[in-house]
């Protein structure tokens, strides 16, 4: 991971796709929308 | 800290004691944290979590900065920015992580994607590299190809061919499925 991803990371050749944030203090609203799916890349608690 | 906090099967954003690192691990402010399958089956409690995990507090991925180091870690200092697969407990505002389990995290990458990262990308690595043993340029199936763990790994090779042949064999087929959801 260190050697072969993160550098890519780095780069900005790998991105990651998110879909959603919430605080998280609203983690109810996030699990929901995370169950709903039809979502493309990651629901993430802020 | 606060932490969400599973309730009898519901949410809540509640008060726990402040964790405390032990030899070899630090203490990490969470940023983000990113929402994971498993998450959903432990609120349901479907999932238990491994030992030492907290048990209702959910979370298997984080990102966030070191703020206190146990005592023996080398590799990190405070103020370090850091992302990792934790055991559980991730969806807190601070999480103890062994040291040799945080990856750094780059510059320009927001704290919203790195709290994605850890979880999604070690699933996909470990899947091509480790338990498959593949190497660059050769030809994986992703199976559900516009789920998370595969956005990592449709990052390796492009097209695709079954392997192994499945029992009956399909005929190898090629398709490109980048950038997500194409």
């Amino acid at each position: 991971m260190e050697a072969q991803v993160l550098p890519l990371l780095a780069a900005g050749r790998v991105r990651v796709p998110v879909a959603a944030t919430f605080p998280m203090a609203d983690a109810g609203a996030a699990y929901e929308r995370f169950a709903a799916g039809s979502k493309l890349g990651k629901v993430v608690l802020v | 800290m606060r932490a969400v906090t599973i309730v009898d099967g519901r949410l809540e954003w509640r008060e726990h004691p402040d964790p405390s690192p032990g030899t070899g691990e630090v203490l990490v402010r969470v940023r983000a944290a990113g929402l994971n399958g498993a998450d959903r089956l432990q609120v349901a409690g479907l999932y238990p979590p491994p030992p030492g995990a907290p048990a209702d507090i959910p979370g298997l991925e984080l990102a966030g900065e070191v703020a206190v180091l146990g005592a023996g870690v080398i590799a990190f200092s405070v103020g370090d920015r850091v992302m990792a697969v934790v055991a559980g407990g991730g969806q807190a505002e601070m999480a103890v992580v062994h040291e040799r389990h945080l990856l750094r995290v780059p510059d320009d990458v927001a704290w919203a994607e790195a709290g994605g990262f850890a979880e999604v990308f070690t699933t996909a690595h470990d899947a091509l590299f480790t338990q498959c043993g593949l190497t660059i340029g050769e030809r994986v199936c992703v199976h559900g190809a516009a789920e998370a763990a595969s956005t990592g790994r449709r990052c390796g090779p492009g097209h695709s061919k079954p392997r192994p042949t499945p029992p009956g064999g399909w005929k190898p087929r090629s398709f490109r499925c980048w950038p997500p959801g194409a």
